[in-house]
């Protein structure tokens, strides 16, 4: 396995071309710093006797109206109003408003706060996506390690649809032929693009099976929802912001998503925080990239009602504050757009493995809930080449759906000795 | 003209005017409203304006605690009752949101024509709406004061296809429960069903639907004296409505 190393890693390569390189550049939205989110009360929807009125909350009924208040709002705080999305889920509109230069973003946000007009309101944040920025390092297929092929023999994840929140996946890519039910742009009008986090992301994801080619993905009978809220910088990093991941994860809620990914990590968000409650109630697992770099892992994946997954390679030595699973995140070969496959590292891909596998383990047990999928996912502790990899633990993929199954899933494994998430 | 025949349209000016002013819009209170033209006023499949053009408006009232109230008026043409030229239809209800983003509502509305005819009837309602579809029941004792109670369900549902435009569909059942009409033959159900596209620039929304009935039930007052149903059952019909 490691003398073929060098020739998949060439073979990637050549596959690949320039790595990271060539992805279509997406427009990026105005500089958020300066910006406010701001949530007035949505009225919920009822009866009205206009022909054609259907309850949608941007169809018309009512959305002058909010508007209207909001530019009242905006004027009356020397902000302009950008732009505007209703959130039903929580019961607001949101409105994204911009400080005038020279003016304090956060004294603006204290004094909007005591406007009675007004719900809640917070300063627009930045995330970006959880990824190395490398050039490719030597391939391991990381579906051994989980005994992938095994875990298809009971379950693909079929009918499970899980919601990657991400940048844009290259629909066309022939690894994903198939794979995206639905693809939505939240990040601007310009139209769905692809772009290599998402891309990689949705590989591992759901990759298709046994088409000759490529990759397979964790769990390739899963449908995807590919929610574009971030997008491609020049330096090939994905970011996004309060607003556009606010519009993805309702979108998520709207379509009763099982799981949601959320390969990306940013500060604390009030409006995101709870629409991530509003998915927990709703029974969704949420799995999110912890990042390496922040105390407890940072937002979402601090979130408690967030599956916080780090990269099982970057354990010696490293600090596991808020972090509840390892899982592959190094040399992990995926999809890139345009037909491309290379390799890539980071916590943003030891999420989209977990997000996978509870898709498997939704496929087989429907009814679970995420605090029953927590329960459910099984770590292995067990030192790798004599380190002791961490305080945490690696998922065992196998123990996982065993667990789920109440059977055997893997024939190779030796008894692991696994305990459960809290 | 006599003062019975001025009332009927000063209440339903005073209905729509009244959602507006009796409530001092509280600070997060919702008031909005829209003007419509249509090539055919079509409610619950059945034209009320005997397949010519008419007016609408609606002005509507949301309160923080989930309270609604409005008013619809419409211009119509009625086969039955020429003099009603004008319906108005103030409404109110309660609303409230559920956690999956849905919210639930029970309210009801009156239906009045002026005219001096007796044709006003009550009608409760009940209904479950999504951003993406709707379910409502409505019930009336005395449905257009034909003496016959009536259910109606209607499923309303929209697709967007971007950001500007969307599909449109509704399916409606309406059943004559009890009550007159008694003759033989009397239609005592009728579906209804409505698809089509709309789209929305701004402020200004169009749209273009295929609507159908499959019979017009026995208690709609558009037959003439002669019995005769005007226009067809199936019409596209065009509309053209700013909000506010």
């Amino acid at each position: 396995m490691i003398a073929s190393r060098p020739l998949l890693c060439l073979s990637l390569a050549l596959m690949g071309h320039a790595l990271w390189a060539q992805a279509p550049a997406a427009a990026q939205p105005q500089i958020e710093s300066r910006q406010v989110l701001v949530m007035l009360p949505l009225a919920p929807a009822h009866f009205r006797p206009d022909a054609d009125y259907s309850g949608a909350y941007d169809a018309g009924a009512g959305r002058e109206s909010r508007r209207r208040a909001a530019g009242e709002l905006a004027r009356s705080y020397g902000l302009s109003l950008k732009q505007d999305w209703p959130m039903p889920a929580l019961g607001v509109v949101c409105y994204v408003m911009e400080v005038a230069q020279g003016e304090s973003v956060d004294e603006k946000v204290r004094q909007i706060a005591r406007d009675e007009r007004v719900e809640s309101v917070q300063a627009m944040q930045s995330f970006q996506a959880l990824e190395h920025n490398d050039p490719m390092f030597a391939a391991q297929p990381s579906a051994v390690r989980w005994h992938l092929a095994e875990l298809h023999e009971t379950a693909t994840g079929r009918n499970i649809s899980i919601a990657q929140i991400d940048s844009g996946v290259d629909l066309n890519h022939p690894d994903l032929s198939g794979q995206v039910i639905e693809a939505s742009n939240f990040v601007d009008t310009s139209g769905y693009v692809p772009e290599d986090h998402g891309t990689a992301v949705a590989g591992i994801l759901a990759a298709r099976a046994d088409n000759g080619m490529g990759i397979v993905g964790v769990a390739p009978g899963a449908r995807v929802l590919a929610l574009r809220a971030c997008w491609q910088t020049t330096n090939a990093l994905a970011r996004c912001n309060s607003f556009t991941l606010a519009k993805a994860l309702q979108f998520a809620i709207d379509r009763r998503s099982r799981v949601v990914n959320m390969s990306l990590s940013g500060p604390p968000d009030r409006l995101i925080a709870r629409l991530l409650d509003v998915l927990w109630q709703l029974g969704t697992t949420v799995v999110a990239a912890a990042d390496p770099a922040a105390v407890d892992g940072g937002f979402p994946a601090s979130h408690p009602h967030v599956l916080a997954v780090r990269a099982e390679e970057e354990s010696p030595g490293a600090d596991f504050e808020g972090v509840d699973a390892l899982a592959p995140g190094h040399d992990i070969p995926t999809t890139l757009p345009g037909a491309r496959w290379g390799l890539v590292s980071g916590s943003s891909f030891a999420a989209a493995h977990v997000s996978g596998l509870v898709a498997l383990m939704l496929e087989m047990a429907p009814a679970m809930g995420p605090q029953q999928v927590r329960s459910a996912l099984s770590l292995d502790r067990r030192p790798v080449n004599n380190v002791r990899p961490s305080p945490v633990g690696r998922i065992d993929a196998c123990a996982a759906l065993g667990r789920v199954t109440a059977r055997r899933v893997c024939r190779d494994t030796a008894a692991t000795r696994v305990v459960s998430l809290r | 003209m006599s003062w019975r025949k001025k009332k009927a349209p000063c209440l339903g000016v005073a209905a729509l005017l009244a959602t507006g002013m009796t409530f001092a819009p509280a600070s997060h209170a919702e008031v909005s409203g829209s003007a419509t033209a249509v090539s055919d006023y079509r409610f619950r499949g059945v034209s009320l304006s005997d397949g010519a053009p008419a007016a609408q408006a609606d002005l509507n009232y949301d309160n923080p605690a989930g309270w609604y109230s409005g008013a619809f008026v419409a211009t119509t043409r009625l086969g039955a009752q020429p003099q009603a030229r004008l319906q108005w239809l103030p409404y109110g209800g309660f609303a409230r949101r559920l956690e999956s983003g849905a919210s639930i509502d029970v309210g009801g509305s009156y239906s009045g024509f002026t005219g001096g005819n007796r044709l006003g009837y009550f009608e409760a309602n009940a209904g479950i709406t999504t951003d993406d579809w709707s379910f409502r029941l409505n019930y009336s004792p005395n449905y257009f004061r034909g003496e016959v109670r009536t259910l109606y369900a209607q499923f309303d549902a929209s697709h967007p296809l971007g950001s500007t435009v969307r599909l449109i569909a509704h399916l409606g059942d309406l059943q004559l429960l009890s009550g007159p009409p008694q003759d033989e033959g009397a239609i005592r159900q009728q579906l209804d069903v409505r698809a089509g596209i709309a789209a929305r620039w701004s402020r200004v929304t169009a749209s273009l639907s295929w609507v159908s009935a499959d019979r017009v039930a026995s208690v709609y007052p558009i037959q003439s004296y002669y019995g005769q149903v005007n226009g067809a059952h199936s019409v596209w019909v065009v509309q053209l409505s700013a909000s506010f």
